[in-house]
């Protein structure tokens, strides 16, 4: 991640004169994190692809407007979580594999892509987060795999601290019960 | 150990790597009291891309607004003069209508008003070998005609 700081990004972005400099750093900076917490929620790389740049479409019309009352690698993630999930709305009308019923295909879907290495345990993984409830999984995702703090998560997810940690928890318990019951050496 | 030593920056981003610490000691130990199998499982990332994938994620060009107004706005007028002129002379016409410069000149200096330019000023993100602006313009101007006035269209193309 580029060391440039938040606040001269957003400096850089209220002149007129700068902003296309201060979008393109805003870019380098956040690309990776979101497209990987992106590419979780979606799990083909084209399709995370097409959303990144959606979201960074939301990015540029939003950001003059963006009232830095939130941290803005929460506003960040928030229009990532949101595009992601609008998304995957459009796409369950063609595909069921946002479900416990197609869990198969997103399996099948998986291993056919050239841009998933995953092992087995990997894959039960993500199979055992894709059947949790859509907050929980929200929740797990953004704690487990990209370590956010309790206050941003509430940023993000607009829930407070307290119902967070509860869906943490239940998520783990939930993730931890499937795994031991459909990965043989896990105990 | 004098300044000169220490990397540029080391204590202006020493409170962010201390906190961001903290934040992971926390997490695993949350982790842990949580779930064994959760905190000794490899975190490692099953996802890959394709080569240089960021490299030309953050080289692709947002376009500027501005721009896409333009097009949007002679577009849009351009088309709707040829809608009107099909309209009026309805099924007679004839299959060469030139619509010229002139036309929508005139119609733009009649109409601008009317005329909703922002109605496509959404952005678009262009890649470098990419230029879908036309296409994307089209799409949506083809999308907001009514059956009628597609019709007429194929009947004229």
């Amino acid at each position: 991640m580029e060391k440039i700081s938040d606040n001269k990004i957003l400096e850089l972005i209220d002149n007129e004169v700068t902003f296309d400099e201060g979008l393109k750093k805003l870019i380098v900076k956040y690309q990776e994190p979101l497209y990987w917490h992106i590419r979780r929620m979606v799990h083909v790389h084209e399709d995370a692809d097409d959303v990144i740049q959606n979201a960074f479409i939301k990015v540029y019309r939003g950001i003059k407007k963006f009232k830095k009352e939130s941290k803005l690698y929460t506003w960040l993630y928030r229009i990532a979580t949101n595009e992601a999930i609008t998304f995957i709305n459009k796409k369950k009308r063609n595909s069921n594999y946002y479900s416990e019923d197609g869990i198969s295909d997103l399996e099948n879907t998986l291993k056919a892509d050239e841009y998933f290495d995953g092992d087995e345990i990997q894959i039960a993984l993500i199979r055992a987060i894709e059947i949790l409830p859509k907050r929980q999984k929200q929740v797990f995702r953004l704690r487990y795999y990209d370590e956010m703090s309790y206050k941003d998560m509430a940023e993000v997810l607009e829930i407070s601290v307290g119902s967070l940690k509860a869906s943490y928890h239940h998520a783990i318990q939930k993730i931890e019960t499937y795994l031991i019951d459909n990965i043989d050496y896990v105990q | 150990m004098s300044n000169k030593e220490l990397p540029d920056d080391f204590f202006k981003n020493l409170p962010d790597r201390i906190i961001s610490r903290i934040s992971k000691e926390e997490h695993s130990q949350e982790l842990l009291s949580h779930s064994k199998i959760l905190a000794t499982l490899p975190r490692d990332n099953p996802y890959t891309v394709p080569p240089e994938y960021f490299e030309r994620l953050a080289n692709r060009k947002i376009t500027n607004p501005r721009v896409i107004k333009m097009w949007t706005g002679i577009t849009s007028i351009a088309a709707t003069v040829l809608i009107m002129v099909l309209i009026i002379t309805g099924n007679s016409v004839e299959s060469d209508i030139i619509i010229t410069d002139d036309d929508i000149l005139t119609y733009y200096e009649d109409n601008v008003q009317e005329v909703d330019a922002y109605m496509l000023s959404d952005l678009i993100v262009m890649n470098e070998e990419e230029t879908l602006i036309e296409e994307y313009i089209l799409e949506e101007i083809i999308s907001d005609l009514s059956d009628e006035e597609l019709e007429l269209l194929n009947q004229t193309l």
